[in-house]
């Protein structure tokens, strides 16, 4: 018994996986990605070929390296820049703004505060009907251990947002809000 | 085999397990080091000029489509949420994966994994399940529902687990709560509450089909079909059978063979966004060798009588539920079930028929209050019959009939203190029942998520154990005799009581969950629960016998015991690499029972052994691998503490299964699973304190199985 499970456990070592397997963070970076290149944001936002993308996480971190690493150089032909922000107040030049799960006690602060600018708030708090009922754009929701977003269009579309309706297709969105 | 060979052998066994443990462990461990990701490191280390480095990252997914991004199953192992959402109780959720990857065949061995459960297999076709103690055969301190249907026998308030043989395919998860829940589920959510939800008909659209077969096993079979009726009307239906073969006994014949058929179906219709209808029923026949006591007006008066359970049960349930809007929503549910079981031999029946309507209504009052209310009512009629083969001398009862009502009322109110970090639960379930009257079953509860990857909370409540048919009206005296100094056989007559009390519990509790680290999370328990008004069973004065050379001691249930455990429970989850999950939960529970003074010696000691028929310790641990072309690869091993409540004790035991299975095709799988590996048979549990029957060891045993969708 015990020599059979040796020679299990040392196969085992030499091999990596080859399924679809990924951790969280790096799927939701990815898709952060997408949703980057999915979503028009208004000329004043972006005014030349070469003004910065400026994405931006609020509250504790939980990407790591992920989000430079998807987000890569470039979206289109903007040049890439990350902040890291305590408070959602210095989010002044966001374009996309990622509210991590610890603001999750905040939300609706955090959501204020940002309401007038031309920025996609997307989060994975906890409660993601909260989070959209507030003025949230996408929300990340697990199903099973497959992660899917829910779009609330309409606040998008407040905020001078244009979403390609390929994003609309694809979200599961009707848990988020009003914005079904 | 007597009590001191057991020991024994135990003793002489134990070394080498615990060398096997060590060089596992030794193995395990240095692995962790190299499996560590490369995602933590920190953004600061992947500067541009270190290309070489970059390119040894993984490659990136933005570049898939996003339906295909939508399609990878992440690697965190958060803990699954209850239907309740964050809740300040001890909840453990068994999902799919872990039901199909445990290689179980029956829904009691599913149990194994959550800490806090004690869950012992007593042969082929019977189980003595419970949570925190108070482990037996006839465990009456659990409830356990399925769909929302409670699955219960009236005669001993538990569960006769042969006869939930519901298919596992179909379970969505399990939520499995440990402690009292009788503030929303009302008397006998005592020690837990075990919800089975199965899927909606939605999710099983298709046909499966699976076939097996091995030792103990047997052969079995089961085929599901699903679909749509129209647009918005999805239905399934299912049948299953399976014919097990025997375990182990010392003392020859197991008589544990176990034969079943099974068929049922559910229909989900979604009338709008806001109306939601189900129906669903099922059918189940069981057909269950057992052994039982059966006197003769003859030396030596009695004898073990090999015998066959045949039970056939069925249930409709209709359900409506209509959301008022985002977070009110009202459910409405009606069923009928049905129980009907024959002692073939003995020619003892018992039936019962089950009315049940259930509303529920919860709404937010303000931001701050959640408010949820129901009101139940349940309508039993049981009919329990004597003997027959003797003229009801083995078995028979006060009264043959029971119609039993019970009106049921509860309310919880959930006051934000401060929104997703302080809240306070109180609430009480007020229900009426034919034996004692008005039980009221108060809680309260406080949950705090001080940051958003912990939370602690503590309860405490109050619940009660109504007594059952059995307690209240039972004549058993198929018991087996002591001889008194005349030389007269004493056979001890189990005797109902009707002016029987509930057993009542104060119960508190202390919780902590975490989330570690992103591939890490702990859960964990502590609790210490206050009985009195425990039943026991008190000799009352010798009476004459049914034939010359015996008399009869009657033995009259009784609340005259109070009791105390207290415990710890602890689980793991933790993926220290893509490939490869690791699940461990540890439990330990201490039982005191303080039988009333006053009572003889004998009858304290016999109540006290108790202590010692739940295991003090637990341990369990799964080792998952997802392996190359679609491969997986399951250990799971478990210590179970000793016995010493019976006599001759149970010895503590590891034991070790294994699962492997391929998926050739999507829609294909193979597996084959090996039990109890690490030896030929060991017992699980003793001789069960109401029906000795001799002890019977669980064997090694394998099967292989196919499935297919379709």
């Amino acid at each position: 018994m015990r020599r059979v499970a040796v020679v299990i456990i040392l196969l085992l070592l030499g091999y990596t996986p080859v399924h679809a397997e990924a951790t969280e963070y790096q799927v939701k970076a990815a898709m952060l990605a997408h949703f980057a290149l999915f979503i028009d944001w208004p000329p004043a936002a972006l005014p030349t070929a070469d003004s910065p993308f400026v994405a931006c996480v609020v509250g504790e971190d939980p990407f790591g390296s992920w989000l430079k690493h998807e987000l890569g150089e470039r979206v289109g032909s903007h040049p890439v820049k990350i902040r890291y922000l305590k408070k959602a107040e210095a989010a002044q030049e966001c374009h996309m703004i990622f509210i991590s799960r610890s603001e999750q006690g905040r939300l609706k602060q955090v959501l204020a505060s940002l309401e007038n600018k031309v920025a996609l708030t997307v989060s994975d708090a906890r409660d993601i009907s909260y989070f959209c009922r507030h003025g949230g754009m996408i929300g990340f929701v697990m199903e099973g251990r497959k992660v899917r977003f829910n779009l609330n269009a309409e606040a998008a579309a407040k905020a001078g947002l244009k979403i390609d309706s390929k994003l609309k297709r694809v979200s599961g969105s009707t848990l988020c809000g009003e914005g079904r | 085999m007597s009590k001191s060979r057991i020991m024994q052998c135990h003793t002489s066994r134990t070394p080498k397990r615990w060398r096997d443990m060590i060089l596992l462990l030794l193995i395990i461990i240095p692995v962790n080091a190299s499996a560590a990701e490369p995602a933590s490191s920190s953004p600061e280390q992947r500067s541009p000029q270190q290309t070489r480095k970059e390119s040894q990252l993984p490659p990136r997914l933005s570049e898939l489509e996003l339906e295909e991004l939508m399609d990878i199953e992440v690697t965190t192992v958060t803990r699954k949420e209850s239907t309740m959402g964050e809740s300040a109780a001890a909840v453990s959720v068994i999902g799919q994966e872990d039901i199909r990857r445990s290689g179980a065949t029956t829904m009691a061995e599913l149990f194994r994994r959550v800490p806090g459960m004690n869950v012992a297999r007593i042969d082929n076709n019977k189980w003595a399940v419970s949570a925190r103690g108070f482990n037996d055969r006839f465990s009456n301190k659990l409830l356990v529902q399925r769909d929302g249907r409670t699955i219960y026998d009236p005669i001993f308030a538990g569960v006769i687990w042969n006869a939930v043989d519901y298919p596992l395919e179909d379970i969505e998860r399990i939520e499995v709560i440990r402690g009292p829940g009788a503030s929303l589920w009302g008397a006998n959510a005592v020690n837990g509450i075990i919800n089975i939800i199965t899927k909606s008909a939605k999710k099983t659209e298709g046909g499966l089909f699976s076939a097996g077969g091995g030792s103990q096993e047997g052969k079995f079979g089961a085929v599901r079909y699903g679909g749509k009726i129209e647009d918005k009307v999805d239905y399934r239906v299912y049948a299953k059978a399976f014919e097990r073969e025997k375990q182990f006994s010392q003392l020859g014949d197991t008589h544990d063979r176990w034969d079943g058929a099974s068929t049922g179906m559910r229909v989900d219709w979604r009338q709008s966004s806001l109306d939601s209808v189900t129906m669903q029923g099922d059918y189940l026949h069981s057909d269950a060798e057992s052994q039982d006591p059966d006197l003769q007006m003859t030396p030596p008066f009695i004898s073990l009588l090999p015998n066959r359970s045949v039970s056939k049960s069925g249930n409709i349930l209709g359900r409506w539920t209509h959301m008022t809007d985002e977070q009110s929503s009202w459910t409405l549910q009606a069923y009928w079930s049905r129980f009907d079981t024959r002692r073939k031999a003995v020619g003892i029946s018992n039936d019962n028929d089950s009315y049940d309507l259930d509303f529920q209504h919860q709404f937010p009052i303000g931001d701050q209050h959640k408010f949820i209310y129901g009101l139940g009512y349940r309508y039993v009629d049981q009919t329990t019959g004597n003997s027959l083969s003797d003229d009801g001398l083995s078995l028979s009862w006060l009264k043959n009939r029971f119609f039993l009502s019970t009106y049921s009322a509860f309310l919880q109110d959930e006051y934000v203190l401060v929104p997703y970090t302080l809240s306070v639960f109180l609430g009480s379930k007020f229900e009426h029942n034919d034996f004692t009257g008005i039980e009221v079953q108060p809680t309260g509860r406080l949950l705090w998520t001080p940051t958003h990857r912990q939370t602690l909370w503590a309860a405490v409540s109050r619940a009660v154990r109504t007594p059952s048919i059995s307690e209240e009206a039972i004549e058993l005296s198929a018991t087996f005799p002591t001889t008194l100094p005349s030389g007269a056989q004493l056979f001890p007559r189990l005797t109902g009581n009707p002016d029987l009390d509930s057993a009542r519990l104060i119960a508190y509790e202390l919780g902590y969950r975490a989330q570690v680290l992103e591939t890490f999370s702990l859960d964990s328990a502590l609790f210490y629960n206050h009985y009195d008004r425990l039943v026991l069973a008190v000799p009352q004065s010798i009476q004459g016998g049914f034939a010359p050379g015996t008399a009869i001691l009657p033995v009259r249930f009784e609340n005259r015991m109070d009791g105390e455990t207290y415990g710890v429970e602890i689980g793991a989850d933790w993926r220290p690499a893509k490939w490869w999950r690791l699940y461990g939960t540890y439990s330990f529970l201490k039982m005191k029972l303080y039988p009333d003074r006053s009572l003889p010696e004998r009858t304290r000691a016999d109540a006290e052994s108790a202590e010692g028929r739940s295991p003090q310790q637990q341990a369990f641990l799964q080792s998952s691998f997802n392996l190359p072309q679609d491969v997986e690869f399951d250990l799971i091993g478990r210590f179970v503490d000793s016995l010493p409540g019976f006599a001759p004790g149970i010895p503590s035991y590891f034991s070790l299964d294994a699962r492997a299975a391929w998926r050739p095709r999507k829609d294909l799988e193979i597996s084959l699973v090996g039990r109890n590996l690490l030896d030929d048979h060991h017992p699980e549990f003793g001789v069960s304190s109401i029906i000795a029957t001799p002890v019977v060891e669980i064997r090694r045993n394998v099967y292989a199985k196919v499935s297919w969708r379709f």
